[in-house]
């Protein structure tokens, strides 16, 4: 999905403004709206990032699938994720220089010793991106046992993230189980290459 | 074995490209934008291109069209690799005559598969 959609939002009245859900792989970005942008995080990250100068932001979540470590082969995914939500940016005009992050994710949601690599995994590919590319990382709230309710102000750059501990956070990982299933198990796409 | 320019803004891309190209054996040379590129092209004269189009300074398809009017370029494989799927960047592409497109993500046996067709 390169195209991410944007969702029907739901109004939060706490925060007096509309709510876009972002769920596991996929991205999306607002510009100049008073709105937020809310994911549920298990042992995936979401980074946020926004330029302040234009007022555009948005945040990814995505996860590494297993076998691989965070510089092998299975980065391509968490690699492709950042691209695409970058690349929104860029796309509206914003230097990669005037860019600011924040990360969040990468719990050790499902207590075992598999997801615990799986979210440290997520976290060290994402803080290393971001230092690759010479992005700002402005706050990061990554790692832990519990899973996160994330919701990102792109206008303001305000985050506010609720720890989510019980029932909530086994649907968070398994939300996220379904994801990786999903990349393991995709076809080819067989249109991916088109000659002139 | 062949000599391929990896053209990326993006530094783990462009590393995730290299890694990919050198394991199967081809010389790789790297440039970070299309102004880089038409100054490696000259000087490498590679067997083929591999180049992102968003880019800063000059962006891939800006490349692909300078290149081609360079000697080197002429008659050179040079495919796009990207995260654009916009028709009309499309039939912009093969305006400028690039070779090919290729959909990101990034999957090195197509990436292989097609270098070993081109190149």
């Amino acid at each position: 999905m390169t195209q991410a959609l944007k969702t029907h939002p739901y109004f939060d009245a706490r925060i007096g403004m509309p709510v876009h859900t972002v769920l596991p792989g996929d991205h999306l970005v607002l510009q100049n709206e008073d709105a937020a942008i809310m994911t549920l995080l298990g042992s995936c990250v979401a980074a946020c990032i926004r330029d302040p100068l234009s007022g555009a932001g948005g945040l990814n979540h995505f996860l590494l699938p297993d076998g691989g470590s965070g510089t092998g082969a299975s980065a391509r995914y968490g690699v492709h994720a950042m691209e695409l939500l970058i690349n929104a940016l860029l796309r509206r005009g914003s230097a990669r220089g005037d860019l600011e992050a924040k990360v969040f994710g990468g719990g050790n949601v499902m207590d075992t010793a598999a997801t615990n690599t799986i979210g440290a995994r997520n976290a060290e590919f994402v803080r290393r991106f971001l230092k690759d590319e010479g992005i700002k990382l402005v706050a990061e709230d990554l790692g832990g046992s519990h899973a996160r309710r994330v919701v990102y102000i792109p206008k303001t750059g305000r985050t506010r993230v609720q720890v989510i501990a019980g029932a909530g956070a086994r649907r968070a990982g398994e939300a996220e189980r379904s994801l990786e299933r999903q990349i393991s198990q995709r076809p080819r796409k067989p249109q991916a290459i088109e000659l002139f | 074995m062949s000599l391929i320019l990896a053209v990326d803004d993006t530094r783990a891309l462009r590393n995730m490209l290299v890694s990919c190209l050198r394991g199967a054996g081809h010389e790789v040379i790297e440039a970070a934008d299309g102004q880089e590129a038409l100054s490696q092209l000259r000087k490498h004269r590679p067997d083929m291109v591999i180049t992102d189009l968003n880019m800063p300074v000059m962006n891939g398809l800006d490349f692909i069209e300078n290149a081609r009017a360079a000697p080197e370029g002429r008659t050179l494989p040079m495919v796009l690799l990207t995260t654009e799927t916009a028709p009309e960047l499309k039939q912009r592409a093969r305006e400028v005559k690039a070779t090919g497109w290729i959909a990101k993500p990034f999957d090195p046996d197509q990436i292989l598969g097609l270098v070993e067709q081109l190149a």
